[in-house]
This record gives structure tokens, C-alpha cells and sequence, in this order.
């Protein structure tokens, strides 16, 4: 029998779904792929957006990467 | 898409798992009234838990584990006794509270049945249901809502036992749009190939659809093509009531449709359609009608293909081939499906607070606020647009053995 300290269990690494970024809040930069967390990776035309919800802080919102940025200039005089 | 871990705290409803946690500060319904009439027990499987309901000689109802502890004979062929069950095998008596009362051949001067427990939960009735809480103390109120607590309606419950974890059957709910192709254009097919070139409500176009969260779900809401904002798709719409219902207006009528998504484990449901239609003011309501009229809804054919032809069976279908547990680490959502988000993300957070102490969203403890939960309904709704026969006999209520009595009742306009 081997003796010295009972082998831990290894937690198995959280695992990344394909494609997806491995994406930190914004708010407390806790990481968003937490069993308790929520990042939802879904398509608006051709951005890629995560719907996150933050297990640690709460915060929820948007992260978007666009694949086209687009800003309008105001109007001069406005 | 979401990851492995994700939707593991989505889908796993057993003991210990945080959804299950957050399940179990919920009143569930576990079978009706009816059911109990000729017998004294039912087995049931619930949130992953064996467990057998039933009627003590006092018409008392009660909820205990399976499994005598003894030896672990089943009581779902217990003998009923004056407060409580008791075990076929060797006679083991348990109270509505799971504590064992009586051992009869163990000496009479033993406690050793003081040492013995099971599992109980309490059993309260409600419209014809039954429901139990199966959380921790303090008990929440069972919430009144109007579809269960309205007096004098003639109820019919279909019930159907599906291959299918929970959260699927609620994220269809929160999918607005499938509407338009499972219930319209794919039924308009499906009614082309039998034959009958037919056009359905269902399948017009959705300009928009919106999501409110309220304090007993989430409020859907749908704007159709042609339609002004002031219709009662947009402006009422209907809700989710967290976390496993959905309850549905109609079209002008004084009925209650909710749709319950029962997690029996974490890869079957038991789905629950409770329909309570309200007689109009003198209307006499025949004898076959006045029983709450439970009965199976099919959803395969002697082939074991899907019926496909009704509304709830195209539903059926679509979360069955799912995937017993969809992947959600291999979808594709996009900008329709943002109630599905939404749904997951109360999820999360009703978790957290049950995590936190706190109670979940609709927990009521202020009997004021229970005396009648009158939720948020449409009451014309467009997708009942076509009538009350023809609605009734696309949807899981053709196979009620006494919908032919209610489709009577309503053409003399005996509802109200």
C-alpha cells in the first residue's frame, strides 16, 4: 500500500465549447465558463455575441465581437 | 452554445445538484385526486426520488419513499392505516411525517422504530391536483393560481410521460417563433401529404416577439404580420411561470390551459395539460363533465414513429429528437431565440439565491397574496382565432374521452 498523503481527486478543467472564447467579467473578472455562470455564445448576422451572467457578481450583459464596426458621425451643428 | 459544465446545472434535477436545490422550494404536482378514488397508492418518480403516494383511512393523503426501510419492500402495495402506510412484507407502520410507529413482532418494549425515519413530504389538493413540497422548512403556501383555484370549472388533465430532461420542454415555451413553423407551416404540410389542403393561424409571420420578467415567471409576448400593437398577443401576451409551467390565454373564452413540465429525473418529464373551462352563469353542466377527466395523450404509433398530426405531438417531436439531454455545447442561436437566454440566466440567478438563503422567484409565504393568483392571459388570441372546435381538435384535448360533451357544451355557448 503507498503510503504518504490520500491522492486527491483532480477537479476536471472546465471545459471550453468549440469556438468559444475563454471570456472573463467585466465587471469583477471572475471567470464567466463556472458551473454556476452563464456565457451563451449566439450569432447576430455576422457579430458573435455572449450573453453572460456573472456567478460572482451578478453583473449580466453583452460581450460582441464585431465583425464589422460601424459608427455613425453625427450631423455637423448638432 | 453554453458549455459541458452549463448545462449540467441546467438539466440535473436529482438530490444535492443546485437545480435540483432550487426545484425542491417549489410545490410540484404529483398526481390527481381521481387517481386515488379506487386505489390507495401510486407510485411516482419525482425530481429522481422513488416515492409512493397515498390515502390513509382517513382520506388524508401522504408522500413517502418507496423503499420500506426495513427490508426494502415497496409501499406502493402498503396497507392504508388511520395516520399513515403500512409495509405488506412485515406490517412496519409510517406516519405522514416518515416516522416509524409501529414494528409488530419486535419485542413489546422496544424503541427500536423511535430510530426510524423515511423520507416524507406533505400532500396538499388543489383543483383536482395533488401536490407536494419536497424543500426545506419553513413550507411555502401551495400558490393559488386561478386556473386550479376557480370554482365550478370543468377540468380535463392529459398527461403523457416523455423520454426528454425538463429544461428543453421549457425552453420550447420560451421560443416564440417555433410556433409559426412546427404549428403552421409543418402542420399545413403534414395536411397536405393526409390530403386536406388546410391554412392555419399559426402559421402567420412574427414581426417581433418580447420577454418581461415578472414576479411569478416570464411574460411572453408576440406581434404577429398585419397586427396593430393594441392586440392581446402584444399587449398581454401569456407567462412562464417559473419554474416548470406555462400557462396559455384563448381565444375569447373563459378557459385555463398550463402546460406542467414535471422532472420525473433528469432524463424523463412528466408533462401535465390542465384545461379548466368556466361554464357560463346558469348553464348546466352534463354529468360527464363534472369530474375532472384524466387520460394519456399518445404521441407514437404502433411503429413507434411520432404523431405528428396534433400540436403537443409536433412539440413532442421536436424535444424528443433533441436528445434525451439536448447538447447545448453544439447549438446555434441566434437573435429569435433571446427568451431561451433569458430563461437559462433566471435559472442561474434563482440558483444563486437559493444558494444564498433566499427564496426563488414565486415563492409566496403572504397568504393575502395567495387568496387568487390571477396571472397575466390573453384572451383573444390569435392562434385560437379559428374556434373553439376546431382549436380543441388540433391540440392533445382530441384524445380527452369526453371532448366531444365539452365541444356540445361550448357550441351552445355553455362556456363563458
Amino acid at each position: 500500500m503507498l503510503k504518504g498523503r490520500p491522492m486527491q481527486q483532480r477537479r476536471p478543467e472546465i471545459s471550453v465549447p468549440k469556438h468559444t472564447r475563454k471570456l472573463f467579467c467585466p465587471n469583477c473578472s471572475q471567470p464567466l465558463l463556472n458551473e454556476r455562470s452563464l456565457l451563451v455564445k449566439y450569432w447576430r448576422a455576422q457579430d458573435t455575441v455572449y450573453y453572460c451572467y456573472c456567478s460572482h457578481c451578478a453583473w449580466c450583459g453583452e460581450i460582441v465581437d464585431n465583425a464589422r464596426v460601424v459608427i455613425s458621425e453625427l450631423d455637423e451643428g448638432s | 452554445m453554453i458549455s459541458y459544465e452549463q448545462n449540467q446545472t441546467l438539466t440535473q434535477v436529482g438530490p444535492g445538484t443546485p437545480m435540483g436545490n432550487l426545484l425542491r422550494r417549489y410545490w410540484i404536482p404529483v398526481g390527481a385526486e381521481v387517481e386515488l378514488e379506487d386505489k390507495w397508492t401510486k407510485r411516482i418518480r419525482i425530481l429522481g426520488e422513488d416515492l409512493v403516494l397515498y390515502r390513509d383511512l382517513k382520506g388524508k393523503f401522504g408522500l413517502i419513499e418507496e423503499k420500506c426501510p426495513h427490508r426494502g419492500a415497496s409501499f406502493a402495495y402498503g396497507i392504508p392505516e388511520q395516520d399513515g402506510i403500512r409495509c405488506p412484507y412485515h406490517g412496519w407502520c409510517i406516519n405522514h411525517e416518515g416516522q416509524c410507529t409501529e414494528q409488530p413482532n419486535e419485542p413489546e418494549d422496544s424503541t427500536f422504530k423511535n430510530k426510524i425515519r423515511v423520507k416524507a413530504y406533505p400532500v396538499e389538493r388543489l383543483g383536482g391536483m395533488l401536490f407536494t413540497y419536497m424543500g426545506p422548512q419553513p413550507v411555502p403556501l401551495l400558490p393559488r393560481y386561478d386556473a386550479f383555484a376557480t370554482e365550478g370549472t370543468i377540468r380535463i388533465v392529459g398527461q403523457a410521460v416523455l423520454p426528454v430532461n425538463f429544461m428543453q420542454v421549457m425552453e420550447n415555451s420560451l421560443d416564440p417563433v417555433h410556433t409559426e413553423w412546427l404549428h403552421g407551416h409543418y402542420h399545413e404540410f403534414k395536411s397536405r401529404e393526409m390530403g386536406r389542403d388546410v391554412k392555419v393561424a399559426f402559421s402567420r409571420h412574427h414581426v417581433k416577439t418580447a420577454f418581461d420578467v415578472f414576479e411569478y415567471g416570464i411574460i411572453k409576448r408576440r406581434l404577429l404580420e398585419g397586427q396593430s400593437e393594441n392586440v392581446d398577443d402584444w399587449r398581454v401576451g401569456h407567462p412562464v411561470v417559473f419554474p416548470f409551467t406555462l400557462a396559455v390565454g384563448s381565444g375569447g373564452l373563459g378557459t385555463y390551459a398550463l402546460q406542467m413540465r414535471i422532472p420525473i429525473d433528469d432524463t424523463h418529464t412528466w408533462h401535465i395539460w390542465y384545461n379548466a373551462y368556466v361554464p357560463g352563469e346558469g348553464v348546466e353542466v352534463p354529468p360527464a363533465l363534472q369530474k375532472l377527466c384524466l387520460y394519456d395523450v399518445p404521441w407514437q404509433d404502433e411503429s413507434g414513429e411520432f404523431i405528428t398530426d396534433y400540436i403537443d405531438g409536433q412539440d413532442i417531436m421536436a424535444w424528443i429528437t433533441q436528445g434525451a439531454v439536448a447538447d447545448r455545447t453544439d447549438e446555434h442561436l441566434g437573435t429569435t431565440d433571446k427568451g431561451i437566454i433569458l430563461l437559462r440566466k433566471l435559472f442561474m440567478e434563482q440558483i444563486a439565491k437559493v444558494e444564498n438563503g433566499e427564496d426563488p422567484l414565486g415563492v409566496i409565504r403572504n397568504p393575502e397574496l395567495n387568496e387568487m393568483i390571477v396571472l397575466p392571459l390573453e384572451r383573444k388570441k390569435h392562434h385560437f382565432s379559428e374556434g373553439f372546435e376546431s382549436v380543441t381538435m388540433r391540440f392533445q384535448t382530441r384524445f380527452c374521452p369526453v371532448v366531444q360533451e365539452l365541444i356540445d357544451l361550448f357550441s351552445k355557448v355553455g362556456i363563458k
